[in-house]
């Protein structure tokens, strides 16, 4: 069968390896006892002076799975809530950074997406940065459990809390429609689609941002990265000078954020974690949010990126920027110096 | 009289071990091999790679057992992957070839 051969010709190696390899800096421990952590939690919490150490030891060294267990002998042996209890004797970051690892990846995510959105105005950046980084399978999560814990829809909060292109884009990405990466490389659709950019954008007077709003949330990421190589025999200029000379605010930082996070997902957050501690006042709640939701996905390679990228450890860098019971949590949470 | 299946699989294991065999273990491939091998057997797959480190990417996934020789086993998970790979083209090609037919 000469077939076969014409057929090798149009394989990728993409069809090897996982398209997302887990590198977590938190993992499940071997002998866990539920009830031993559970009772030096509640002593902790009786303690004069609340035991902090303690209950970061063993939170952030546990698989959120082991939390919950923990969570549930606690309640059992206390007659109390955990969580409600943990509220009640942790304060400022380290209580939020301790509350936030008792809740799911997807809760998580929910939540910090419906704070994004609370009260008058809306914190855009946070928005984004939720909205553009999560997969397919994530956003899918993140809108059934939106609706279990808010009774309300995603997409019609954030139809209510944004406009324009911007709100067009996010409702896109939100629908979770983007294609599977696939075995097959479509050279004449990767071809299609990067004239389709080019001259939707720098080719013409304006934008046709509803052409870039179909291609870059519907397209797999593997056929946008090629995509996005290609663009570059069409355009002078490649595709984030493109967007920076086409676009601008709020659908500028988004589109710059999808093609960060298809390109390299941990540069992404390595670099929005050096940005948020360098900022005055470390924008904590950023912190907070990327090494919670991330310690049990992809930490590891983040501090990997971070180091290569800034020459200074993530580790290190937490150290020069945070302080006290917070920073001995997002210390734990790293796993390591590098 | 061997079967066409059966000639199929005695290729994969004379391919093998005609590479193999060129230096060190006999029974593995050692990565200086495997590239010879997938450079004469599958040219037409690494050249549409456009990636010179694929054969050091594909030595990398194929070691399972992190000791630096591919043996038998690992290599035919190559092979099966892409042969998986290969027929998910065979059928679309079918379904094209039905409907020129149609016309």
């Amino acid at each position: 069968m000469a077939l076969v051969a014409e057929f090798l010709g149009q394989l990728t190696l993409d069809v090897f390896g996982d398209n997302d390899p887990k590198y977590p800096t938190v993992e499940a421990v071997p002998d866990f006892d539920p009830e031993k952590d559970a009772a030096r939690i509640e002593t902790a919490i009786q303690t004069k002076g609340v035991d902090e150490k303690t209950i970061i030891d063993i939170l952030t060294k546990r698989s959120y799975s082991q939390r919950r267990d923990i969570a549930f002998s606690y309640e059992r042996r206390a007659k109390k809530d955990m969580i409600t209890a943990l509220k009640g004797s942790l304060k400022g970051s380290l209580e939020t950074l301790i509350l936030g690892l008792m809740k799911s990846t997807a809760q998580y995510d929910a939540s910090e997406i419906k704070a994004s959105m609370k009260g008058l105005g809306t914190d855009e950046e946070t928005l984004i940065e939720m909205v553009c980084s999560r997969s397919n399978k994530e956003l899918v999560e993140i809108k059934r459990v939106y609706k279990e814990m808010f009774k309300k829809d995603l997409e019609k909060d954030i139809a209510g809390d944004t406009s324009g292109d911007f709100c067009k884009l996010l409702l896109a990405l939100v629908q979770a429609n983007r294609e599977e990466p696939s075995n097959i490389v479509d050279y004449v659709k990767i071809d299609q689609d990067a004239r389709a950019l080019y001259e939707a954008g720098v080719k013409r007077k304006g934008t046709d941002v509803a052409t870039w709003i179909t291609i870059m949330s519907q397209r797999s990421v593997p056929h946008l990265c090629k995509v996005f190589d290609r663009y570059k025999s069409y355009s002078p200029y490649d595709m984030k000078e493109s967007i920076c000379k086409e676009v601008k605010g709020d659908l500028e930082k988004s589109f710059l954020t999808l093609v960060a996070c298809f390109e390299n997902k941990q540069l992404y957050f390595a670099n929005r974690l050096a940005e948020a501690m360098k900022s005055k006042g470390a924008k904590e709640k950023v912190v907070t949010r990327i090494m919670v939701s991330r310690c049990e996905v992809d930490l590891m390679k983040i501090r990997t990126e971070f180091k290569k990228q800034h020459s200074k450890s993530l580790y290190q860098t937490i150290t020069e920027h945070t302080k006290g019971d917070y920073q001995k949590a997002l210390l734990s949470l790293c796993g390591g110096d590098d | 009289m061997p079967s066409e299946l059966e000639r199929a699989m005695e290729s994969l294991i004379t391919v093998f071990h005609r590479y193999a065999s060129k230096e060190g273990d006999s029974n593995t491939l050692s990565k200086r091999e495997l590239r010879s091998l997938m450079e004469n057997e599958l040219a037409g797959f690494l050249k549409s790679q456009k990636d010179p480190a694929a054969v050091d990417k594909i030595m990398k996934d194929l070691d399972a057992n992190g000791d630096g020789e591919v043996n038998f086993e690992e290599f035919v998970s190559l092979v099966v992957g892409l042969s998986i790979a290969c027929e998910q083209c065979y059928q679309l090609h079918l379904k094209k070839q039905q409907q020129q037919g149609k016309r």
